[in-house]
């Protein structure tokens, strides 16, 4: 999240011609960025396939948003879920159910409901969209966010974090494995701590 | 060094192919379950004889039977069974019991005709297993397979309680339900109990509508996959190696809350 604002100039926030929507769809942007990136922890219930997304794919859709929204009338919410899930981010998805998974990620972010004041983007009370406001709150905003994220912040629920917990285990005590002596030893041998 | 020979026990006495009755597509895909399994046991057996022998001294102990033999202490299915089996994440302990009894299910099939619910976990190729189900109910009804599709009528009990086949399409169960669980009772999948992220999903009736029928409305359309790794790589089929098929599971929420939640069904679990 954080990321996302590091290099948004005042002048670029405020620049918009449609500031209010820019504002909010910008703080969604970057929660849905946020988001699809930190599923990846939790393995197979997040994402399929863990894709490799970059801050150019943030770019990019930051800059087709500033864009759509200065020449158009209206917010064009089809089109920007369109450009932003499926060509932007989705051109790296390869497997289909993580294409329905990333519309449907984005389609709970980039929706009119988003202009309401203080849109849950999630089931928690934490996470919200704020009052479009100087670039400062937008950024203390984020600052005040827990630095432990629920599950339920992805979509996922909060059993994903036994998965995300199984899956740390797992890799570890495999490398535990891989460090195990191999060689057996003879009657009368020396052990391998006698070795070392 | 443990020789983890026991495992011997469990291969069943040799089943040959035979003519048992059933309709004819599922019976086609049984034999060729019953062929893949053969092969796998086939492979174990003599893999084991020869680590045997191989420990006794008898034969030279290569780089397979020894990573054989490492993969054992590791409680790991040895890689060149892995090769000719099914895809499966379970540690060898629970492999084995597992196989077992995939070949139980696979002979009871085989020796007394088919049961009134599948158990789907225990084929090596369930997409087929599906797809000879179709096909079974086309042929009786004359009506072309692609203008066919499954619909899943949830049936609120489990295995035991179902004596009956229906008298289209089939009973499946065994499956595993990650990211949501089942309400019996309003009939319809609910938000999973803390600290119980996959449970046992109840018996399916795959009842064949046409196609033009819309399955998905009020409905989420969950995938069901093999192993909990849910990628695969497309076979030359045009299948996933994982995936098999969606099955629309009803649903009080909007579907994408389920896709959010990752929400899948599974034909196993990993221990």
């Amino acid at each position: 999240m954080k990321r996302t604002y590091a290099d948004v100039s005042e002048e670029d926030y405020e620049g918009c011609a449609k500031p209010r929507e820019y504002k909010k769809l910008l703080f969604a942007l970057g929660y849905f960025h946020a988001a699809i990136l930190e599923r990846r922890k939790y393995g197979a219930v997040g994402w399929n396939i863990p894709y490799e997304w970059m801050t150019a794919d943030l770019e990019t859709s930051k800059r087709q948003l500033r864009m759509y929204l200065d020449e158009q009338e209206v917010v064009p919410y089809q089109a920007l879920n369109y450009l932003v899930a499926e060509a932007n981010y989705g051109g790296r998805v390869t497997d289909d159910k993580d294409v329905t998974l990333i519309k449907a990620m984005l389609g709970r972010y980039f929706t009119p409901d988003v202009m309401n004041d203080n849109y849950k983007l999630s089931k928690l009370e934490t996470y919200y969209v704020p009052v479009e406001g100087p670039l400062s709150e937008v950024k203390a905003y984020i600052e005040s966010l827990p630095l432990d994220e629920d599950p339920e912040v992805f979509g996922l629920h909060p059993n994903a974090n036994i998965a995300f917990e199984d899956k740390t285990v797992s890799a570890f005590t495999d490398t535990i494995l891989t460090m195990q002596p191999r060689v057996a030893s003879v009657a009368g041998g020396r052990t391998p701590d006698e070795i070392a | 060094m443990p020789p983890a020979l026991d495992v011997e026990a469990a291969h069943p006495s040799t089943f040959a192919v035979a003519e048992n009755g059933q309709p004819l597509s599922l019976g086609v895909f049984v034999g060729q379950e019953i062929d893949r399994f053969n092969k796998l046991l086939k492979v174990m057996k003599g893999t084991l004889d020869q680590l045997d022998k191989a420990i006794q001294g008898t034969v030279v102990m290569s780089m397979e039977l020894e990573s054989m033999a490492s993969r054992f202490l590791d409680n790991k299915v040895p890689a060149q069974w892995e090769a000719v089996g099914y895809p499966s994440l379970k540690p060898l302990s629970s492999w084995v019991p597992d196989l077992i009894a995939r070949v139980q299910v696979v002979t009871k099939w085989l020796l007394e005709g088919a049961p009134a619910s599948f158990w789907v976990p225990a084929f090596f190729f369930p997409q087929g297993f599906m797809t000879a189900a179709l096909q079974g109910y086309a042929r009786k009804t004359t009506i072309p397979i692609d203008a066919l599709q499954f619909r899943t009528a949830v049936k609120e009990v489990f295995a035991d309680q179902v004596d009956e086949a229906p008298a289209d399409g089939v009973n499946i169960h065994g499956l595993y339900l990650q990211g949501a669980k089942w309400d019996f009772g309003r009939c319809c999948v609910e938000d999973s109990d803390p600290r119980a992220p996959i449970v046992l999903f109840p018996v399916i009736w795959l009842e064949p509508v046409d196609v033009g029928e819309n399955l998905e409305a009020g409905c989420y359309s969950c995938p069901l996959y093999k192993t909990s790794t849910r990628r695969g790589e497309l076979s030359t089929t045009g299948h996933s190696t994982n995936f098999v098929l969606f099955l629309h599971l009803p649903t009080e929420t909007h579907a994408d809350y389920w896709i959010r939640r990752g929400a899948a069904l599974l034909a196993q679990t990993d221990d």
